[in-house]
């Protein structure tokens, strides 16, 4: 009888536990990347609202102190027990490796809206025509450099990943500016050596000392040499897909540093490095314990810009607009979004631009007029066609320039490409918000123009410049003058 | 919330195990009807006045049915009990049924060429099946004398609200908790007993259910053109599995939760997978709805004291209806209408197999087994298109398998299968929750042991983990 009495007494504690100790003082650490839940308030009238209860909820958990503990033991069974992540967007490969699922979304969750191969070329040929220097990388991620250690992924969404992967660096081969990344971390992985950590989605040292070292030189050549760039000591290093299993394990890494520092601007002028989280890594992190960062000890004028924080909010314009050398790496696993990142960045550089005049043509709407200009009729909407100055079709990639001549304060100018065939042109910009800018429609070379029908939409009476044509050729650099 | 959710086990349980018992007698029902109504109000917020409302109109109703009967007024007692079953019918039929029903209107308006009423929207109060038919039984056993109404009115509205069983019951009556409503007496034994199928259930539910849910969920979300057959059933002996141990473990979870607060609920499931034929399926699946049905509506249509074709008429109806408590849609009406064919199908050739002697048993099992899990198709679809759909891969072979179950189908969601139809195929007993509560020797004291110092930790682990999905790497 005692003993069964046990059972409940047994129980309660279970239960009793976590909240016992949080009266006692125990928290739970941070685990979710992001601060806690606030508790709800508990007015009447939010007690009737459900968002209270779910807010509760959430608040509760992020809270219970035997939360951290409950997740590692959970996580640690799955992989020791069942080779099992207990995460969705993580996998378990061979020997222990992670691999960020993340990855197969450019196949996975829809293709590209638009040629990622054409958006590649598109920016570097727009960096290098507004006369600035270009690098670009788009490197393949783990799954496709180190595939021997990967999970069994569905064959075909792999193969799809792969063939958009190469369409791209093949691409970036052939354009000025344009770096096959991908085959560098190749040649090192076919000597043996992995690229990338075993729990962790970025490279190892050898990743990042190769990318260091094609940026330092890209920033002036020789620099990597200079400053002495290499692989240090080892140390533990917290790996970013253990951490998302909730688990606190480490992977063995080399830090990349620089034997001295570089001051002195670069002789070629101010260099905006724009990246993600492998920028983040090789340049802004400290590479050791204690360590100055790349990044400071780089030459005076070299601007480092991330793209998921700092970029898409418009926080690096001024740097794109100082820099004569812009260096961009984005991941293969944001090939998706790589065309935000690129028609944003066209739509900064485009206004420095100027070209050959052209002209629309009316494919469907009201405007007061049309020719070399348009002002937009009572709907507030005009279908055109650009019909640029050069012709319908030519060898090389061009960027046209519809200018907003007039505009209402407050109001903006949407533009939404139909392409009578294929799929949109790359690196346009959806819209812009002010008068005196001018708005891009990138054409790859061969395209004809009179594929691309744009609608425009803003208030009536806004009116829109005749269009522009600029080459985009590095054999043809425009002058970046503003009138 | 739901007793799996981490804020009802490590907050709200506690707390009311501990203030119920430490509450003198006489002050727990006050403890158990202020938890019952923050447990509701959790749910859905804003219906729990309506709810007590039409309790306590419940209460009055039971209590003029008594006088009436007191004076001889037997046709104002029958008056009253009408009214009395309107009035929760009409509750039922507002929340559960009016979006069903203004919705076929529409159609059948737009069929007409003309315009139908709009589509209404009303938030479901949770457990609204349940205690709805647990409210118009205590009317009708007061009605017919079975049960003395309810002096106090808080035992009214603690019977409709008891938090264990608010949510998917087991549907009680009265007269099997009245001893223990004004005074809850939570004895040790049962504490014990309690914690046990608490702990039974929540393993039952969370490392078996909710592991091989997201293969049915895989299955049945790929039932538009692109399921092949081996897929289709595995999702359907997948759903078939998920919803056995996750309904009885909620089942146990409710028993045991309310035996450690002073209840002794009802059984809800005597290993219903091991029937013999579809009618024993119905004697030891959802054990109290088939027992209302047969008090409350099978007896007092005729049963099956009529002809044949009465008996018939009659066990069609109550499928029927029983597949429309479960859920406001056509597949539900259908899937009740599917079992109550195979009930009369078996008492027509003499297939009832009630008793224990029974030839070809395995095989007989089998079969009922296989009849049960293609009814769960029509249960699970989310329209009568998407069952067949479903049907339709699950007979016309197609080869290979869907990416999206093969990817639910890890090793764990394996491991759940495999354990859940090793159980669901043990030798029929009694009831795994029973045994482990109650039986007595070795073998069950380690499973006890087993059950508590293992299954519970990790179940909880598993809730707990369960809500990590931390913020994707800032920087990616």
């Amino acid at each position: 009888m005692r003993r069964r009495a046990g059972y409940a007494v047994w129980l309660l504690v279970l239960l009793a536990v976590p909240a016992i100790s949080l009266l006692l003082g125990a928290r739970q650490p941070l685990m979710d990347n992001r601060p806690k839940t606030p508790w709800p308030s508990i007015r009447i009238a939010d007690l009737v609202d459900s968002k209270t209860y779910k807010q509760l909820d959430t608040a509760w958990l992020e809270r219970v102190p035997t939360r951290k503990q409950a997740v590692q033991a959970h996580a640690q069974l799955s992989i020791d027990l069942f080779g099992e992540s207990t995460n969705p967007d993580v996998s378990v490969g061979r020997r222990g490796w992670l691999y960020y699922n993340w990855a197969l979304r450019p196949c996975r969750d829809g293709r590209p809206t638009v040629d990622p191969g054409d958006a590649a070329a598109i920016m570097a040929l727009t960096i290098i025509a507004s006369g600035r220097r270009a690098l670009i990388l788009e490197p393949a991620d783990k799954l496709l450099i180190h595939p021997t250690d990967a999970p069994r992924y569905p064959r075909k969404v792999v193969r799809c990943l792969a063939a958009l992967q190469q369409k791209v660096a093949n691409r970036l081969a052939t354009t000025p500016g344009g770096v096959d990344f991908d085959a560098r971390l190749r040649r090192i992985e076919a000597a043996g050596q992995s690229t990338f950590l075993p729990h962790d989605s970025h490279w190892n040292y050898r990743g990042r000392l190769e990318y260091a070292r094609l940026v330092l030189d890209f920033i002036s050549p020789g620099l990597s040499y200079a400053t002495g760039l290499h692989a240090g000591a080892e140390h533990d290093r917290h790996s970013d897909l253990y951490r998302q299993l909730g688990l606190p394990a480490n992977d063995r890494d080399r830090a990349v540093l620089l034997e001295r520092a570089s001051p002195q601007p670069a002789r070629s002028g101010p260099t905006l490095v724009l990246g993600d989280s492998q920028m983040i890594d090789t340049f802004l992190e400290p590479p050791a314990p204690g360590v100055a960062t790349i990044a400071e000890q780089l030459p005076q004028g070299t601007m480092f810009c991330r793209i998921e924080e700092d970029f898409y909010v418009g926080a690096c314009d001024q740097a794109v607009a100082q820099s004569s050398a812009i260096a961009i790496e984005s991941v293969g696993r944001n090939l998706r979004k790589f065309e935000a990142t690129c028609s944003q960045l066209v739509a900064r550089i485009t206004q420095s631009m100027r070209g050959a005049k052209g002209r629309y043509a009316l494919v469907d709407g009201t405007p007061a007029q049309v020719g070399d200009r348009i002002v937009l009729g009572p709907d507030g909407k005009v279908v055109v066609r650009v019909v640029p100055a050069g012709g319908d079709v030519r060898d090389e990639a061009r960027l046209l320039r519809v200018p907003i001549e007039t505009l209402a304060p407050g109001a903006g100018v949407d533009m939404v490409q139909h392409p009578v065939t294929g799929t949109p042109t790359p690196c346009a910009t959806p819209g812009a918000g002010s008068a005196g800018i001018a708005l891009a429609l990138p054409l790859p070379a061969h395209r004809p123009a009179s594929d691309i029908v744009v609608q425009l939409d803003a208030p009536p009476g806004t009116t829109l410049g005749a269009p522009q044509e600029v080459p985009l050729s590095d054999s043809k650099t425009i002058s970046a003058q503003v009138p | 919330v739901v007793f799996s959710s981490p804020t009802f086990l490590f907050a709200f349980l506690p707390i009311v195990l501990l203030a119920t018992w430490a509450t003198p007698a006489g002050g727990r029902r006050f403890v158990l009807l202020a938890a019952s109504a923050v447990f509701y109000a959790w749910g859905v917020q804003g219906v729990l006045a309506i709810v007590w409302c039409s309790a306590l109109l419940d209460w009055a109703t039971a209590l003029a049915i008594r006088r009436a009967h007191d004076a001889g007024r037997r046709r104002l007692a029958s008056g009253l009990l009408i009214a009395g079953i309107a009035q929760n019918l009409g509750l039922l039929a507002y929340y559960k049924y009016l979006g069903f029903a203004s919705h076929e209107v529409e159609r059948l308006a737009s069929l007409l060429g003309t315009d139908g009423p709009s589509i209404v929207a009303v938030a479901l109060p949770i457990g609204i099946s349940f205690f709805t038919f647990e409210k118009i039984s205590y009317i009708v056993d007061v009605w017919r004398g079975d049960v003395s109404p309810r002096r106090d009115p808080l035992d009214v509205l603690l019977f409709v609200s008891l938090f264990p069983r608010s949510i998917a019951g087991p549907i009680v009556r009265l007269r099997e908790i009245q001893d223990q409503l004004h005074k809850p007496q939570p004895v040790p034994e049962q504490v014990s007993e309690g914690a046990i199928r608490f702990v039974h259930g929540l393993a039952k539910k969370v490392l078996i259910a909710d592991q091989i849910a997201p293969v049915a969920d895989a299955a049945f979300a790929s039932s538009n053109g692109d399921l092949t057959t081996s897929s289709a059933w595995l999702g359907a002996l997948a759903f078939t599995l998920q919803i056995y141990f996750d309904f009885s473990g909620y089942s146990d979870m409710a028993i045991g939760i309310a035996a450690m607060v002073g209840f002794r609920l009802p059984e809800n499931f005597d290993r219903p997978y091991a029937s013999r034929s579809v009618t024993e399926f119905w004697r030891r699946w959802h054990m109290t709805l088939s027992r209302w049905f047969r008090d409350y509506v099978y007896i007092p249509l005729g049963g099956s004291r009529g002809s044949p074709a009465a008996t018939y008429r009659n066990l069609i109806v109550v499928f029927a209806l029983v597949g429309l408590w479960h859920g406001a849609a056509w597949t539900f009406v259908l899937w009740g209408l599917y079992h109550g064919m195979w009930l009369l199908a078996e008492r027509r050739f003499g297939l009832r197999a009630v008793g224990e002697q029974v030839r070809a048993a395995w095989l007989r099992r089998a079969l009922t087994f296989v009849i049960v899990l293609i009814g769960w198709v029509l249960f699970r679809a989310g329209s009568v298109d998407a069952a067949l759909h479903y049907y339709r891969a699950m007979l016309v072979p197609t080869g290979g398998t869907v990416p999206a179950v093969d990817g639910a189908l890890t090793n764990q969601a394996l491991l759940a299968l495999v354990v859940a139809a090793v159980l669901v195929l043990l030798p029929r007993r009694q009831s795994g929750g029973l045994w482990l509560a109650r039986a007595t020797g070795s073998a069950p004291a380690i499973a006890r042991v087993m059950a508590l110092g293992v299954l519970a930790p990790l179940a909880m682990a598993y809730t707990l983990a369960d809500g990590f999905h931390p913020f994707l790497y800032f920087r990616f």
